[in-house]
């Protein structure tokens, strides 16, 4: 499973900062961010895939030049409002479309807590749609492997 | 499980925090930089070849209005061939003055070619790298340009073997412009996804959808680079200043390979 998830998180970012923007010319893409912190959304908030996601901004900030820690801090941040928010809230929910939605709410919270606020470019329509679409996808898709895993193991 | 949840999260809290102290005072943040410096090659390699078969592509989807598209350009040519001619007068007559009265050229300093090799849009804005450095004698404030004038940004930050950029997108980035045909003149102002934003256009000042606009060279960018086109304009009644907003010409040309050149004015 984990291997899996690294190699959506793999081709995420080489969509996002290669294909994506140099063969459709599409410079909006935020896949990487979201494969950050779907999985703890859509799967549970597990050590295992709190892991997993903090590898992943690791690897993130590592490729884009960023400062150690300027995204895995605000995503453990972001990990403990969902830890809290899970103990009053069912938000592991089986429903694709609200697992998306609420992924995308998790992802402005991030993006909250890196910038210290909420900038309006973000808030476009273009971003806006950009982001539930590729949430969507990203949830049919874990959906899918998750499924496949669990079939296995029965 | 709750508990052991909560010891966990505060377990990585403590190792970020500790991997950060050291990276920062014992590495020099090389450690988080060593990504970036290797994929810079390949990526901007890939980034071009990916960039020149979206061109190609573009042009195989516009074969079809090749031969019409061939007649107006012949006409075009006619015309732009006189132009030419004048330019090239004007440009002799430029350069003599220039002499005469001993100015810069245009885009004084030095020029650097450099590759993209990442763009993409983070949580801070667009994350944009080009394969240049401080060992490159790259500095920040430098200006990024297409081998066609177009403008692509300003380097935000320098590291020994990359820079960041920020683009015309980005909503810390503004630029002296006017509009090339009336000289109407104002600042555009980044807006991400949604282009950039042209400020300071009063309701009387003539201004048009398709209208290029182009620096005006008042502030840390050279003159006459192209910066996009007009793409709306919204009148209102009440309101002094009229909204407009620009299509940038980056999203219309290669931008694989760029120049860098040092503060232009």
């Amino acid at each position: 499973m984990g291997f899996k998830l690294i190699i959506i998180f793999v081709s995420a970012i080489i969509a996002d900062g290669l294909i994506l923007p140099g063969l459709f010319g599409f410079n909006n893409s935020l896949l990487s961010l979201l494969v950050i912190v779907t999985p703890v959304v859509h799967t549970g908030l597990t050590n295992r895939y709190i892991f997993y996601s903090l590898v992943f901004s690791i690897l993130y900030e590592w490729s884009g030049g960023l400062d150690f820690g300027a995204l895995a801090i605000p995503f453990l941040i972001t990990a403990v409002v969902i830890f809290f928010i899970q103990k009053f809230f069912d938000i592991k929910n089986k429903h694709l479309i609200f697992s998306a939605l609420i992924s995308v709410v998790f992802f402005y919270l991030l993006l909250f807590f890196y910038n210290r606020g909420l900038d309006a470019g973000y808030l476009s329509l273009t971003v806006i749609l950009t982001v539930l679409s590729e949430a969507l996808i990203l949830v049919f898709v874990l959906n899918a492997i998750f499924k496949k895993s669990a079939a296995s193991y029965v | 499980m709750h508990y052991s949840f909560l010891k966990t999260i505060i377990f990585l809290f403590v190792f970020i925090i500790a991997v950060m102290l050291v990276d920062r005072y014992f590495f020099d943040q090389k450690l988080t930089r060593h990504g970036s410096v290797l994929t810079r090659k390949p990526f901007s390699y890939i980034f071009v070849r990916l960039e020149d078969s979206r061109f190609f592509f573009r042009k195989i989807a516009e074969f079809k209005n090749t031969a019409r598209e061939n007649e107006t350009l012949k006409r075009e040519n006619l015309r732009l061939l006189s132009q030419l001619a004048d330019y090239e007068n004007t440009k002799d007559e430029n350069s003599f003055l220039r002499k005469a009265l001993n100015l810069a050229p245009r885009l004084k300093g030095q020029i650097t070619y450099a590759s993209i090799y990442q763009f993409r849009l983070g949580l801070g804005g667009y994350e944009v790298l080009v394969n240049k450095g401080s060992s490159d004698n790259i500095s920040v404030g430098n200006i990024v340009l297409t081998e066609d004038d177009v403008l692509i940004g300003r380097i935000e930050k320098v590291y020994d073997k990359f820079s960041q950029v920020t683009i015309v997108n980005d909503r810390d980035f503004s630029v002296a412009v006017k509009v090339l045909s009336s000289g109407t003149a104002g600042i555009a102002k980044g807006a991400m996804a949604q282009g950039m934003y042209l400020d300071l256009i009063v309701s009387d000042d003539p201004i048009k959808e398709g209208d290029t606009i182009v620096s005006t060279g008042l502030d840390f960018i050279p003159p006459s680079l192209v910066v996009g086109t007009v793409s709306y304009v919204e009148i209102n009644e009440a309101d002094v200043f009229k909204k407009v907003k620009i299509r940038p010409a980056m999203g219309e040309t290669k931008i694989g390979r760029v120049l860098v050149i040092s503060h232009g004015l």
